[in-house]
């Protein structure tokens, strides 16, 4: 089943530009992916628990909060 | 292990489809990027008057030069490029009859949208728009070589007459550069002065002067000379005469401050965080900085004999700069730095504070000193105009860490303090329907002395109505030999008032524990971990607050008996999440 998602995963990549005249729906700042906090709506608190979706790399990313 | 192999194959098919695109955008088969503002024969264009059952034909304005302003009610940077052009060109050369040379100036505010009429006339009223017209699909705007908003044209129509079709573009650019820069264009048309020239402060020297040229700017510096509708190009440098490129640009300043917390019955932990930005043309440039403090209660394992009870209390500073430069019509490299100092995550506190009360007496044991640095560079694509984006980043991090430490027969050994880590990610940003819009970012975490780190994250964004909008993220990473993480999550968000939105969010999260780094290990076990809750945001006219609380909890699997001493640490715990997060620009 994990072999479907590579497909899947690559048709998900578009080819094909949307016009800008029909961009009124994703040009919204809620549309966007932003790094404004007002906009991202994770919490980078939770990267001290959450060692797996961290996305800064480094100590925390490597889970090796005290290593050997 | 499958996990990992899968995520090597997909990313290795991102690739391939990437390399595909870039050889078809190459040889043009795709959009043709923008051409550059040389002047290029203006196509035809019938444009349908705003207001009444008129039309606006290209033939109207022989003799004259006409700007052409594209907008959309929903451009947030058409709010200033459409005030702005109203007031400093149709009203300024309304004011002074025309140009220096008399030629009449007038300016076509033309709309894109094709619905929303309500919100159109809204937007026309607000920046008192003087003649406004329809571009029904945008077909005129793609015409003219646009794909993004704003887009100002400046046609120059005064080699045309009644009997002769001869009007050019002299000026095309996506985004707004300031009315300072469409003045100085539209200054040069029309008249008697020669059609090549060169700027010299606020004087024009003849193009074919070169005596002259090379007396104010310098025998070495002979400048290329382009034809009339390209801002002179002036290779030689001169104190009086700037370069076009910096005269007028604005500048737009960016402010955003966020606050963190999440507390449990022993455990408090805040981050808070300020960033101050600025744009100016092709560049960016932010400064931010932030201040962290963990507060834990300590509680040694009941066994522990040498175990007390204390308040912990850590705070940890940190800077960060970055920087990006859109070198290119569809490139943008971007460069950023950033320090600090102390612990990165309760953890290592609370670990810390263990080795402390076990070790601190013994020969070889040395408190710790957390810091790190960074630093990172990227290059972003825009393979497709507006609709597709493609990133690559590298960053190499170096932590100085509160290491752990062992006790045998040979004494006390401490575990490595250092860690350097190489980051890659590859991001794709696409718009694949006009309510759709996707991010997927591909992860490789290299941290010394252990495996490669993969993950993945997607995103998508789907905007569901006119008052609707639902986020969704989910993502994975794996390292050798058994560390799995995946999480899921979405958030719905409606417009339940002009300027006001309401979301409503949940997560979940699970690993199955970090890697055993030794016989007596302080890895963390499996995790489960799960949030839901509720946030309000307001925005109006470049200023935007958010606020959001949720309940977290977190579940640890049973940890093994090498794990006992941290029990306390690894225990079951509800928390509370609050953020609160605003952001400004002017």
């Amino acid at each position: 089943m994990r072999w479907l998602m590579i497909p899947g995963v690559a048709l998900m990549v578009g080819c094909r530009a949307v016009p800008v005249s029909q961009q009124r729906w994703v040009a919204r700042p809620s549309m966007q992916f932003s790094d404004s906090p007002v906009y991202a709506y994770g919490a980078a608190v939770l990267s001290q628990i959450e060692s797996g979706s961290a996305v800064s790399g480094g100590a925390q990313a490597a889970g090796c909060t005290s290593c050997r | 292990m499958g996990m990992l192999r899968a995520l090597r194959v997909a990313k290795s098919v991102m690739a391939a489809r990437l390399l595909f695109q870039g050889v078809v955008a190459w040889f043009g088969l795709m959009t043709p990027v923008q051409g550059a503002a040389a002047e290029a024969a203006a196509p035809d264009f019938v444009l349908r008057a705003w207001e009444g059952a008129g039309e606006v034909r290209r033939s109207e304005f022989a003799g004259r030069i006409v700007v052409l302003d594209f907008f959309a009610y929903w451009c947030s940077p058409c709010q200033k490029a459409s005030a702005e052009i109203e007031a400093g060109i149709r009203a300024h050369y309304a004011a002074t009859s025309g140009n220096p040379q008399g030629v009449p100036v007038e300016v076509l505010s033309v709309n894109v949208e094709s619905g929303q009429r309500g919100k159109t006339e809204a937007f026309i009223r607000k920046h008192r728009l003087h003649r406004v017209v329809h571009d029904e699909g945008g077909r005129v705007l793609e015409d003219m070589g646009g794909r993004n908003l704003p887009y100002v044209v400046v046609i120059d129509g005064t080699r045309a007459s009644s009997d002769k079709s001869d009007f050019g573009i002299v000026y095309r650019k996506e985004g707004f550069e300031g009315v300072a820069r469409i003045r100085a264009v539209i200054d040069r048309l029309g008249g008697a002065r020669p059609r090549a020239a060169v700027r010299h402060g606020e004087d024009w020297i003849e193009g074919s002067d070169r005596e002259r040229i090379e007396e104010v700017l310098g025998r070495q510096s002979w400048p290329r000379l382009a034809s009339v509708g390209e801002p002179p190009v002036i290779s030689g440098t001169s104190p009086e005469t700037p370069s076009d490129d910096s005269v007028g640009v604005p500048t737009t300043v960016t402010g955003s401050a966020v606050f963190e917390g999440l507390f449990a019955s022993d455990i408090a932990l805040t981050q808070s965080g300020l960033t101050v930005g600025a744009r100016r043309g092709a560049w960016e440039a932010t400064v931010g900085g932030g201040f962290s403090t963990i507060g834990l209660d300590y509680e040694p394992a009941s066994f522990d004999f040498l175990g007390v009870t204390s308040q912990v209390e850590e705070g940890r500073g940190a800077g960060q700069f970055s920087t990006r430069w859109r070198f290119q019509e569809r490139w943008t490299v971007s460069a950023g730095a950033g320090i600090y100092d102390g612990f990165t995550d309760y953890r290592s506190a609370w670990l810390s504070e263990y080795y402390r009360q076990q070790f601190s007496a013994l020969p070889g044991y040395v408190a710790p000193t957390p810091a790190g640095h960074s630093v990172s560079a990227g290059l972003r694509w825009e393979y497709l105009p507006a609709s597709g984006f493609a990133q690559l980043d590298y960053s190499y991090l170096s932590d100085e860490i509160a290491p752990g430490y062992e006790i045998d027969f040979d004494g006390l050994r401490r575990g490595r303090p250092y860690l350097y880590t190489h980051l890659f990610r590859l991001s794709f940003e696409n718009i694949v329907h006009p309510r759709v819009r996707l991010l997927h970012e591909f992860r490789r975490t290299d941290t010394s002395d252990r495996e490669v780190r993969l993950g993945y994250q997607g995103s998508v964004n789907l905007a569901l109505g006119e008052r609707w909008v639902m986020r969704v993220q989910g993502g994975t990473a794996a390292e050798e030999p058994n560390f799995d993480a995946w999480y899921a999550g979405g958030t719905v968000e409606y417009e339940w008032a002009d300027h006001w939105f309401v979301s409503l969010s949940g997560r979940y999260y699970e690993d199955s524990g970090e890697i055993e780094n030794s016989n007596f290990s302080n890895a963390a076990p499996a995790l489960q971990a799960w949030q839901i809750g509720a946030g309000l945001r307001y925005e109006r006219d470049g200023f935007a607050v958010r606020v959001h609380a949720s309940p977290y909890a977190t579940r640890y699997g049973p940890s093994g008996i090498g794990t006992a001493f941290f029990r306390n640490l690894y225990r079951d715990r509800d928390w509370g999440l609050i953020q609160a997060a605003v952001a400004m620009e002017f």
